[in-house]
């Protein structure tokens, strides 16, 4: 990892909400693997010394549910999604979404994946 | 970065069935007396009720079950699965961290647990000593958990009185130990609070960002804040909607990441607070001030100053660099376009003077190493005082200012014209500040009656640009102008860099008596389709724009050529060229030529004079002029710039040297490079830690370079008034 400077900046990502767009725009699933070294790169290049995912950990189906079936929470969905579907409330991103972390970030590290999906709280 | 969230599991976690014991466990009174904080499990031992996730002050949240750290078990498989992270990652983020303290578990569950971060933390240190443990805390609980190993926490109390709009509580957090600030995370925005794009109106999200984000601290931004989106999505949401980029939001995002990274005095330099001084007595809006300095390796000094209020404000700020004191430093704004030249010892004695519209702010980068500094000798004002306190300077001043101010001024934009040329070369945006305006402001210092200061109170920054000379043994006069530059941008550039100069213009040059070819080959690119010569194009004179330029000279100098400028009632001006009769043989010989190289009926005596390309006619001249721009262009390809430049890709390579000066037949321009500062300049200007000059003893340059500054006041085609106005106050 490169040398961490004093002040270092941070960007959170929410990244099932991001890997969803860029599914959208690239018309094909996209997962973490997928993400290439130029975006990585670009990270880099706006001086972020750190990438936070959130929300990567895999979501069960009882949180699920949850979210789901909350009336309060469906009001406050639909008004920021009015053609809000199912599919759009806690569904995992994909399911070959890995654990990865942006060690790359600084130009020395790499994506150090772990196949293992890492199952812990649904929540944050 | 990932998520770590400890309080909590979802309700169908594998340790749900396998190990029940790790959460708290409700009872049936509890879930009769509370069922939305107590939920029915299946486990491995039988049906339980578990305890939902909660903090001490809500009900509890329904898709989670509360884990118990009273049990030492539990905690060690918390670790178990920290160490587990800390292998595949760089840090955590831990969702309200403060949960778990002691003090804080028990209030809510009843039950006093060890204290779990410091082991957890030390456990994943001593393995991983760089990963990171970022805690989201609230309730004034930041200190302790630093202290109990989180390397940052949450700054919600900056961003609450951010948004509350007042900047004294802030001032007052920020005076905190930077043991302390050094480990905050400052945002504006997360997944947790609202956009600050909706929470903030734009002036005011600005200065925040920038009071936030050149504070010491973690910088920590959040996606989509930099396109402005005002929609918080919630994390049980897979989906955004789509919001279109806010232009304005994203480049000030874009200029402000550039700031914090390209410059390492905010990365890894020293900051301190500068507390706002009463710009004079009695104004309380010195108050509404939040100001930094930074300090970095290589003298790097940046000032940091943001009005955080909706009303203008004033202040001194007094600079904690106390070697600026008897240098000139000029203050350039990185998130902005002002400049100011200021004397250091007053800025560290008196302090900056600052007068700001409602959430204006500046990022200065203060440098003592002037590019084009005003002289100093402004100031050596010789007045007889005879009476400190009631003596009137006006009068006495003016011969001496208006002179200093003009030469001043003319110098500067010399300067800026040579160094635009050369930052063409190297494919650098050229850019004009104007000086819009002056103002003198004189101060009288008496042994009696103290000091006053004149009123010179402006829109921008008011400049204690001081230079103080001892006048009589009771008083002391200083010297303290405003400079206000203002900017060519937009439609004043367009018009006044970017517009063909008129070839009435060229006409009247030539009238004035500047010689044809020095003004024809400068201001034309073709007349009636004969190319001048380009430099920049590499190509070379028509043969027969060279001869029209010598028959053109000669007409001049027998004043054979006149010009009449026609208003038709369309509204258009036409300019008119005529051949005056002429009964030397010799000279009629010479207009017919001319009139034959330019194609037009030799009998004609009037000709019309138009811009744009060559129409064919008879009967008119059409002139395709250059822009300053154009001109400018020109001149960059004749620059010396060092061979090494061009073959690194600097700079876009030019005409060689020697032809420049030799082969040419258009005004030389002679700029030399040096790497030392030159001796005997008549300009010269630092840019890529080299100089560029004309040297003084080449009149030839010096000639072309006036006609260009001249050149410059034609181009201004009347978009503002004339500039600039220099107001010297008489009689205070």
């Amino acid at each position: 990892m490169a040398t961490i400077p004093r002040y270092p900046s941070l960007f959170q990502i929410n990244t099932r909400v991001w890997l969803q767009r860029l599914s959208r725009e690239a018309g094909k699933p996209i997962t973490l693997a997928d993400i290439d070294d130029t975006t990585i790169d670009g990270f880099a290049q706006n001086g972020f010394d750190w990438i936070w995912l959130l929300s990567v950990w895999q979501i069960g189906a009882a949180g699920r549910a949850v979210s789901r079936g909350n009336p309060q929470w469906r009001v406050e969905f639909e008004a920021i999604l009015p053609d809000l579907t199912e599919d759009d409330i806690s569904a995992p991103a994909s399911r070959s979404l890995t654990i990865l972390s942006a060690t790359r970030l600084a130009g020395r590290g790499r994506w150090r994946g772990s196949a293992k999906s890492w199952r812990s709280a649904a929540s944050s | 970065m990932l998520d770590f969230v400890p309080n909590h599991t979802a309700p169908d976690h594998p340790w749900v069935k396998t190990n029940a014991d790790y959460y708290v466990e409700g009872s049936e009174e509890a879930l009769a007396a509370a069922p939305q904080n107590y939920l029915r499990v299946a486990t491995d031992k039988g049906p339980k009720i578990l305890a939902y996730g909660r903090d001490p002050n809500f009900p509890g949240w329904p898709d989670t079950l509360q884990l118990n750290y009273a049990n030492p078990e539990l905690q060690g498989a918390r670790i178990e699965e920290l160490m587990a992270i800390g292998g595949k990652c760089d840090g955590v983020r831990c969702d309200m961290a403060m949960l778990l303290l002691p003090e804080i578990f028990q209030r809510t569950w009843g039950v006093t647990p060890e204290p779990f971060w410091p082991k957890a933390t030390a456990a994943v240190h001593e393995r991983y000593p760089a990963f990171i443990f970022m805690a989201e805390v609230y309730w004034d609980l930041e200190w302790t958990l630093q202290h109990q190993g989180f390397d940052y926490c949450y700054d919600k109390r900056l961003y609450d009185r951010l948004r509350d709009g007042h900047a004294e509580p802030i001032r007052g957090h920020l005076l905190a130990g930077l043991d302390y600030q050094d480990k905050l995370a400052r945002f504006l925005e997360n997944h947790d609070e609202p956009r600050a794009a909706s929470e903030l109106p734009w002036p005011q999200h600005q200065a925040a960002a920038i009071i936030t984000f050149l504070s010491p601290g973690l910088r920590f931004f959040h996606h989509g804040q930099f396109e402005g989106a005002r929609v918080r999505v919630p994390t049980h949401l897979c989906r955004g909607p789509i919001e279109p980029t806010n232009p304005e939001v994203a480049a000030f995002y874009a200029r402000l990441l550039q700031v914090t990274k390209q410059n390492g005095t905010f990365r890894d330099g020293v900051w301190s607070q500068i507390q706002p001084q009463p710009a004079w007595s009695g104004n309380w809006t010195s108050d509404c001030f939040i100001a930094y300095a930074w300090a970095g390796p290589n003298d790097s000094r940046h000032v940091v100053a943001v009005n955080y209020a909706s009303n203008q404000a004033q202040c001194r700020l007094p600079l904690p660099f106390p070697e600026f004191r008897g240098k000139q430093v000029r203050l350039t704004d990185m998130m902005g376009t002002e400049v100011y030249d200021r004397d250091g010892t007053e800025l560290v004695d008196h302090g900056l003077y600052i007068d700001h519209s409602p959430w204006h702010f500046n990022v200065f980068r203060a440098a003592d190493d002037l590019i084009f500094a005003m002289p100093q000798r402004l100031s050596v004002v010789a007045l007889g005082l005879a009476v400190a306190a009631c003596a009137s300077i006006g009068p006495a001043a003016v011969p001496h200012d208006r002179i200093d101010y003009a030469t001043a001024i003319g110098d500067s934009w010399k300067a800026q014209t040579l160094l635009n040329i050369v930052k063409l070369r190297y494919a650098d945006m050229p850019i004009f500040l104007e000086v819009a305006q002056v103002i003198a402001g004189y101060q009288l210092q008496s042994a009696l009656t103290g000091s006053f200061a004149a009123g010179n109170v402006t829109a921008g920054l008011v400049g204690p640009f001081t230079a103080a000379g001892t006048a009589t043994a009771a008083g002391t006069y200083t010297d303290r102008p405003t400079v206000i530059y203002s900017p060519l941008t937009g439609v004043d550039f367009l018009k006044r860099l970017m517009t063909p100069i008129p070839p009435s213009s060229v006409l009247f040059m030539l009238q004035s008596g500047y010689a044809a070819e020095r003004i024809m080959p400068i201001m034309l690119d073709s007349i009636n389709g004969l190319n001048n010569e380009s430099n920049r194009l590499r190509r070379p004179a028509d043969p027969k724009f060279t001869r029209l330029v010598e028959l053109m000279r000669e007409g001049q100098l027998a004043g054979a050529i006149q010009i009449r400028i026609e208003h038709p009632k369309e509204g258009a001006e036409n300019s008119v060229l005529i051949f005056g009769p002429s009964k030397d043989p010799q000279l009629a010989e010479r207009g017919k030529e001319l009139k034959s190289i330019l194609g037009i009926k030799p009998d004609l005596r009037e000709l019309k004079v138009n811009y744009g390309g060559y129409s064919g006619r008879d009967d008119e001249i059409d002139m395709m002029t250059r822009s300053m721009l154009q001109i400018m262009l020109e001149f960059a390809a004749n620059v010396q710039v060092p061979e090494s430049d061009v073959a690194q890709g600097k700079a876009t390579p030019g005409l060689a040297d020697a032809q420049a000066v030799g082969a040419l037949s258009g005004p030389p321009l002679r700029v030399l490079a040096t790497d030392t500062p030159p001796q005997d300049a008549h300009v010269a200007v630092q840019y890529d830690r080299r100089w560029f000059w004309i040297a003084d003893t080449d009149i030839q340059s010096k000639n072309t370079f006036g006609i260009i500054m001249l050149l410059f006041s034609i181009a201004d085609t009347g978009v503002r008034g004339s500039a600039p106005v220099v107001t010297i106050p008489a009689n205070q």
